[in-house]
């Protein structure tokens, strides 16, 4: 809708916290769900801030918008599973929370799958860190959840 | 809501900076750590609910739990599927390791069941297995008690006694599925006798609510008889969208599937495919009811050298039914003489038909598509088994009364 409205070779710029402007397609921009309604309204004159996002995260899912559709049906796995592969897992938690954010159209299943493929087997320890959560179980407490859970512990991989 | 009129407030037309409105807000972090979640196996959930007091509550709720369920289900990945086997030969019944790992590991000869459910129950009839629960019966102890068993939790319960007459010709059926509107799981029990004076006589149906105090309860009206199967077991009532649902014959012998609604347990005629002569058995060889892709499916034999396979796409609509296939048994590899195959088990989300084809351990996944073929055999160890699918969950079988079976859940380790 905004495209029709604006020429073709209108770009949307997208300034992310780290103060670099990205210049992107209407197209690339609207899959942004979060930023559909200020595209809308905006002018070539518009820089939409995003508050939350750095210039790495943004490169990537620049890099996934335009990369997925040029990818055949048949190797759009393999284009996922080169498009995680490097990610450390502090990038993987940064993009997740940059794609949440911004709502991807299909980057957020692809987040979502690769983190849970991550911590699938991992401890409980490596989970809080992962997340930033307190554990507020008293010790009795904790050791009475790992009891009844016991058979869950076997084949945890080193952190 | 109110963030909107943030950003429209934000816009006026002198404007040139504008921000989507910020910023990480915890409920963020929050809906992005419960969306992994839902992607995790039972085990990894179980251990996580040790991170902390939040995370234990919420990963033990029914709200979660059923999102977990809705995930697992619908995923393509099918980590959390798995085939459970035995039953019908005399042998214990196993789980296998989860499908993904099958179905991509190129291993020549993969071990397909991975351990023993338990060693202290033989000759189980696995009734079915919904959302995680597997519903079955142990004849060796009294075929009066439907036993419930989630194997990811290890938690089991058992049914009230069921009380159904014994005549000598006559024979029971079952059927377990979930009623989607009250969030509970039922069984179905049906007794016929051949010998039943009118049609009402001849079936006599109850129902009971896993968890509920009361005990079975009889459906007013089934004026029909179901179809017996020849073999020892008969056919378990087949579960689609809320129902339950099996092949029966009409007082004038002609076939029809009955559907027993699981949320107001009331029963129903769902027609058969209005191209397929149902009236004589000799053209309709071996009707068999399955479901695949979530919709019922019908099955026969033609001419005793194909195997026809009809879907339909919206349940109770008796006019989209479609024939999802229809191959030469040469081309499924099957044995005519044993009458129990093939079995569709699953469709994946490429448009592949997964189907047991011999009781050995035999699969295929069939492509109708492409009209491609791809065999697998499993090794099965020395007993025969028949398969259905089964699906990891966190699911109680007994709401209020957990009761924890030792040592069980080391299932996961292949022995």
């Amino acid at each position: 809708m905004a495209e029709k409205a604006s020429p073709s070779s209108n770009s949307i710029s997208l300034k992310t916290v780290d103060g670099k402007i990205f210049k992107v397609s209407p197209a690339i921009a609207n899959q942004m769900l979060t930023i559909q309604p200020l595209i809308k309204d905006s002018d070539s004159s518009t820089i939409i801030s995003l508050p939350d996002v750095a210039a790495f995260h943004l490169t990537k899912i620049i890099e996934y918008l335009e990369g997925k559709p040029a990818a055949a049906p048949s190797a759009v796995d393999a284009f996922e599973a080169q498009f995680v592969k490097d990610l450390s897992p502090e990038e993987l938690k940064g993009l997740l929370i940059a794609v949440g954010y911004l709502k991807v159209n299909g980057l957020v299943d692809l987040m979502a799958n690769t983190v849970a493929k991550l911590i699938e087997n991992k401890s409980v320890e490596y989970v809080r860190k992962f997340f930033g959560v307190v554990n507020d179980f008293t010790p009795a407490e904790e050791a009475k959840c790992r009891q009844e859970h016991a058979w869950a512990f076997d084949g945890v991989d080193e952190d | 809501m109110s963030t909107r009129k943030r950003q429209r407030s934000i816009i006026k037309p002198s404007c040139q900076n504008v921000a989507p409105p910020s910023v990480l807000s915890p409920l963020l972090v929050e809906e992005l750590t419960v969306n992994i979640m839902s992607r995790l196996p039972v085990k990894s959930i179980n251990r996580f609910t040790s991170v902390a007091k939040q995370w234990n509550t919420f990963l033990s709720s029914s709200y979660f739990i059923r999102y977990h369920i809705q995930r697992s289900a619908t995923s393509s990945c099918l980590n959390n599927h798995r085939l459970l086997g035995g039953g019908s030969y005399g042998s214990s019944f196993r789980l296998s390791d989860p499908l993904l790992s099958i179905i991509d590991n190129p291993s020549p000869y993969p071990t397909l069941f991975g351990r023993l459910l338990s060693d202290i129950w033989h000759d189980p009839l696995i009734v079915g297995s919904c959302n995680g629960l597997i519903c079955w019966i142990d004849y060796r102890e009294s075929g009066n008690y439907i036993c419930y068993l989630n194997p990811a939790t290890g938690t089991k319960s058992r049914s009230p006694y069921l009380r159904y007459p014994s005549s000598f010709n006559s024979y029971n059926l079952f059927g377990f599925g979930y009623d989607h509107i009250n969030d509970s799981y039922k069984t179905v029990a049906i007794n016929c006798d051949p010998n039943g004076d009118t049609v009402d006589e001849k079936t006599l149906v109850k129902v009971y609510e896993l968890g509920a105090p009361t005990t079975w309860k009889k459906i007013q009206s089934f004026p029909y008889v179901p179809k017996q199967s020849g073999f020892l077991d008969e056919p378990c009532g087949v579960f689609v969208k809320g129902t339950l649902n099996w092949l029966c014959t009409r007082s004038n012998d002609s076939l029809v599937v009955v559907s027993v609604d699981l949320v107001n347990d009331t029963c129903k005629e769902v027609s058969l495919p209005r191209f397929v002569d149902t009236n004589r058995y000799r053209v309709v060889a071996r009707p068999n009811l399955s479901v695949l892709g979530g919709c019922l499916c019908f099955s026969y034999e033609n001419r005793q050298t194909h195997f026809v396979l009809w879907q339909m796409k919206v349940y109770g609509d008796a006019s989209s039914w479609n024939v999802l296939f229809n191959i030469p048994y040469k081309d499924i590899r099957i044995d005519r003489n044993i009458p129990n195959y093939p079995k569709p088990l699953l469709m994946l989300n490429n448009g592949d038909v997964m189907m047991q084809t011999s009781e050995l351990g035999d699969f295929l996944l069939y492509n109708p598509m492409h009209n491609s073929f791809k065999y697998f055999e499993f090794a099965s160890g020395t007993t025969l088994f028949e398969s259905i699918v089964h699906i990891d969950s966190l699911v109680s079988p007994c709401p209020t009364r957990p009761h924890r079976i030792r040592g069980l859940p080391c299932l996961y380790t292949i022995t």
